[in-house]
C-alpha cells in the first residue's frame, strides 16, 4: 500500500486520449487561421477551434482515466492491413489505365496475401470470379462509363 | 391522418416506375447474402452497394437500398438460429431461442418463425409511419434554427452515448465527424482546412467517407479473423416443416403486433434502433410470459419478439431521418447518403412537398417486405451453405465494390483515396473502441448544425438566455438530458468495476 506505482500504464485508454489531444492540437492549430469571429458573428474558425478543444479535453481526460485501468497489450495488425490498404490503393490507380477487369483481378490477388490459408489454384479462381462479377455489376448492369481490359 | 389524395398519387407513381420493383429483388438478396454471413454486417452491404444507386431515379434508389435493409434484418437471423452467431448486432437476442431450437432438429421451424415475425415486423413499422409521417411534419415545421440545432446535438449525442463504448469515448468520436464536416467551404462560403487542395474544396466526399468508415474499417478489421463454425452437420431442410414454423408464427398475433410496436417506438429513437429493439422485445416478452423459465430454451415467442422488433425498428427509424433529416444508425446513416446523392435534403418541407413519394417509398416498403416472404422461404434452403460461405470469399468482392463504387460517385482518385484513408481511421477507431456510427453521424449532420448555430446566433445577438424564451428548445433541452442522463448516472456507477468485454461484433 506505501509503494506506488509510478510506472505508465499502456492500455487502449491511454493510446486512444493520446491520439485524440494530438488530433485536437493539430486541428486547433490550424484552424487558427481562420477568423474566430464572435458569438453573434461566428467566423468560419469558430467552430473548428472550439470543438478541437473540447477533443483535446476529451483526450486528456482519457489519457489520465486510463491509468486507473491495468495495463493491457496494445497489438495492431498492421501487416494486414497495409496489404489489404495497399492492394485497395493499387487497384483504384489501375482502375483508368488497366480496367476494370484487370485491376480487379491484381487487387484480389494481391489482397488475398493477407490469407495465409489460400493456395495458388485457389487465389487465381477467386480473383477470376470477383473480377468478372465486379465487370458484369458496374460495366454491363449499371452502364459505368470505365474501360474493361487494357488500352 | 392519411392525405388520400397523395396516396393515390403515390400508388399511381408505384405503377408507372417499373425499375423501382426491378431493383427490390436484388436488393433484398444481398442483404439477406450480407446479413447471413457472420461477420458481415447490413451497414456494409448498404454502404457498397450506394454508388450504385448513383444511375437510378430517387424512388427506385431507396427503394434498392431498404431493400437491403429489409433482407438483412432477416438474413442476421439465419446464422443466430443455425449457428448461435448473431449475423448483426441486431439478431443478438434471435440466437437467445432459435439456436436452441435448432439444436433439438427444429431449425426449419424457427428459420420460419422468423421469417413472417421479420415480414410482420416490417409492416408494423412502415404502418405506423403512413399514419404519422404526415402529423409528424406539420409538428416539425414549427421547429426553428436553435430547435434543430438542439436536435442535430441530440442525434449526434444519442449515437456517441447509446453505445458499447464509454460515453467520452462517444462523444469524441462524434466531435470528429463534425471536424471533418467542417472541410471545405463552408456555410458563408470561406474556405477551410483544404490544405490548398484544389480537391478538398468540396469537402470530404460524403460517401466514400461512409463506404470508408463502415465498410474498408470492418474489412481491415476482418481480414485474418475467422469465424470458427464449429458445426459441420449438414442440415436438412424441409418445406413442410418452414411451413410449420410459418403457422406457429402467424398464430400468435398478439406476440408480433406486441414486439413489432416496440421495435417501432424504440427504432425511432435516435442512436438506438434494431440492436436494442430486439433485446428490449425479448425482456418483455419473457417478463410478460406465463413460463418465463422456457425462454431461452427454445421457446419460439422469444424468437417471435426478438424478430418481429428488430424488422419493425427499420420503419421506425425512417420517421426520424424523413421527419428531421436526422440518422438513428448505421443503416439510415447510408439512407441519408443517399439522400445526398440525389439532391434530397430530408424533413418537414420535403414530406409537404414531397408526400407522394414519401407514400410511395412506405407503400414499396410494404410490398417489399411481402416480396421477402417469398424470397426468404427459397433463401432458406440455401442458408445451411450460406451461413458457411468463407469470409476470405466475401472481402475481396467488398474491397472491389467498394473501390469501384468510390471512384463512380466522385469520378477520380478522390473517392479511392478517402475510402482507404476513413478505412484507416475507422480501424484505429474500432481498436481503440471509438464507435464509428458516431463520427459518420457528426459528417453527415455538422454542415447543417454549424449552420443552425450561426442562425441561432445571429438571431440572439449572441446571447445565451435567448433560449429561455423558447419553450420548444427547452424541451428538446430537458428531453436530451433526460434521455442521456440514465446512460450517464449508469456509468458512473460502473465506473469502479473492471468490465473486460469480449463482444466479437460492435454495433455499427
Amino acid at each position: 500500500m506505501a509503494t506506488r506505482n509510478l510506472t505508465l500504464k499502456v492500455n487502449h485508454e491511454l493510446f486512444g486520449g493520446l491520439l485524440l489531444i494530438g488530433i485536437g492540437a493539430y486541428a486547433y492549430y490550424h484552424g487558427q487561421q481562420y477568423a474566430f469571429g464572435s458569438l453573434a458573428r461566428m467566423g468560419p474558425g469558430f467552430l473548428p477551434q472550439v470543438l478541437s478543444m473540447v477533443l483535446c479535453g476529451i483526450g486528456g481526460l482519457l489519457a489520465v482515466t486510463s491509468q486507473l485501468k491495468p495495463s493491457s497489450t496494445v497489438q495492431l495488425q498492421w501487416g494486414q492491413l497495409l496489404i489489404v490498404a495497399a492492394s485497395m490503393a493499387l487497384f483504384a490507380l489501375l482502375l483508368r489505365p488497366a480496367g476494370l477487369f484487370t485491376a480487379a483481378f491484381v487487387g484480389v490477388v494481391i489482397s488475398s496475401w493477407a490469407d495465409r490459408e489460400i493456395t495458388w489454384p485457389g487465389r487465381i479462381a477467386l480473383a477470376l470470379v470477383v473480377a468478372a462479377l465486379a465487370s458484369l455489376i458496374f460495366i454491363v448492369g449499371l452502364g459505368m462509363n470505365m474501360p474493361l481490359w487494357w488500352g | 391522418m392519411i392525405n388520400a389524395e397523395a396516396f393515390h398519387a403515390a400508388l399511381s407513381l408505384l405503377g408507372n416506375t417499373p425499375a423501382a420493383w426491378l431493383v427490390v429483388p436484388p436488393g433484398l438478396i444481398i442483404g439477406l447474402f450480407f446479413g447471413s454471413i457472420p461477420g458481415l454486417s447490413i451497414s456494409i452491404a448498404m454502404a457498397v452497394f450506394l454508388p450504385a444507386t448513383l444511375y437510378m431515379d430517387f424512388l427506385p434508389a431507396i427503394l434498392f437500398l431498404t431493400a437491403i435493409f429489409t433482407g438483412g434484418g432477416f438474413g442476421g437471423a439465419i446464422p443466430a438460429i443455425m449457428l448461435n452467431i448473431p449475423g448483426t448486432s441486431s439478431s443478438v437476442a434471435t440466437a437467445f431461442d432459435g439456436y436452441p431450437m435448432a439444436r433439438r432438429g427444429e431449425h426449419a421451424q424457427a428459420l420460419g418463425i422468423g421469417l413472417v415475425a421479420s415480414v410482420l415486423g416490417t409492416l408494423v413499422g412502415y404502418l405506423l409511419l403512413l399514419f404519422t409521417v404526415q402529423s409528424i411534419s406539420q409538428w416539425v415545421l414549427r421547429l426553428g434554427p436553435t430547435e434543430m440545432l438542439v436536435v442535430a446535438i441530440w442525434g449526434v449525442t444519442l449515437i456517441a452515448v447509446l453505445n458499447d463504448a464509454s460515453i467520452s469515448k462517444g462523444i469524441a468520436a462524434g466531435i470528429l465527424g463534425i471536424l471533418i464536416s467542417t472541410i471545405g467551404y463552408s456555410d458563408a462560403g470561406q474556405m477551410r482546412g483544404t490544405f490548398g487542395s484544389m480537391y478538398l474544396l468540396d469537402g470530404i466526399p460524403v460517401i466514400p467517407a461512409l463506404i470508408g468508415f463502415f465498410a474498408a474499417s470492418e474489412l481491415f478489421n476482418l481480414v485474418g479473423k475467422r469465424y470458427i463454425v464449429d458445426d459441420s452437420a449438414l442440415r436438412v431442410v424441409r418445406f413442410r416443416h418452414i411451413l410449420d414454423g410459418m403457422g406457429q408464427a402467424a398464430s400468435k398475433p398478439f406476440q408480433l403486433m406486441r414486439g413489432g410496436s416496440m421495435g417501432a417506438v424504440i427504432g425511432a429513437i435516435p442512436g438506438v434502433g434494431a440492436s436494442i429493439a430486439n433485446l428490449a422485445a425479448y425482456a418483455t416478452a419473457k417478463q410478460r410470459s406465463k413460463d418465463p423459465d422456457s425462454f431461452g430454451k427454445g421457446n419460439p415467442s422469444g424468437l417471435i419478439a426478438a424478430e418481429s422488433a428488430n424488422s419493425s425498428s427499420e420503419g421506425g427509424s425512417m420517421i426520424t431521418l424523413l421527419a428531421l433529416g436526422l440518422p438513428g444508425g448505421a443503416g439510415t446513416a447510408v439512407l441519408l447518403g443517399a439522400f445526398a446523392l440525389h439532391n434530397v435534403t430530408g424533413g418537414p418541407r420535403f414530406i409537404r412537398e414531397n408526400t407522394d413519394i414519401v407514400y410511395a417509398l412506405i407503400i414499396g416498403n410494404m410490398a417489399q417486405a411481402v416480396l421477402l416472404l417469398i424470397v426468404g422461404v427459397g433463401f432458406i434452403f440455401l442458408a445451411g451453405y450460406i451461413v458457411k460461405l468463407s469470409l476470405k470469399l466475401m472481402i475481396p468482392i467488398v474491397m472491389v465494390l467498394s473501390v469501384v463504387g468510390s471512384y463512380a460517385i466522385t469520378g477520380n482518385m478522390v473517392g479511392p483515396i478517402t475510402v482507404v484513408a476513413t478505412g484507416i481511421i475507422g480501424w484505429l477507431m474500432r481498436r481503440y473502441g471509438f464507435p464509428v456510427a458516431a463520427t459518420v453521424v457528426g459528417l453527415l449532420v455538422g454542415g447543417m448544425a454549424e449552420g443552425e448555430l450561426v442562425r441561432s446566433m445571429q438571431i440572439s445577438g449572441g446571447n445565451l438566455g435567448f433560449i429561455a424564451d423558447r419553450p420548444i428548445t427547452l424541451a428538446l433541452l430537458a428531453l436530451l438530458l433526460l434521455s442521456v442522463l440514465p446512460r450517464v448516472i449508469g456509468s458512473m456507477l460502473k465506473r469502479r468495476r473492471a468490465t473486460p468485454r469480449h463482444s466479437p461484433r460492435t454495433p455499427s
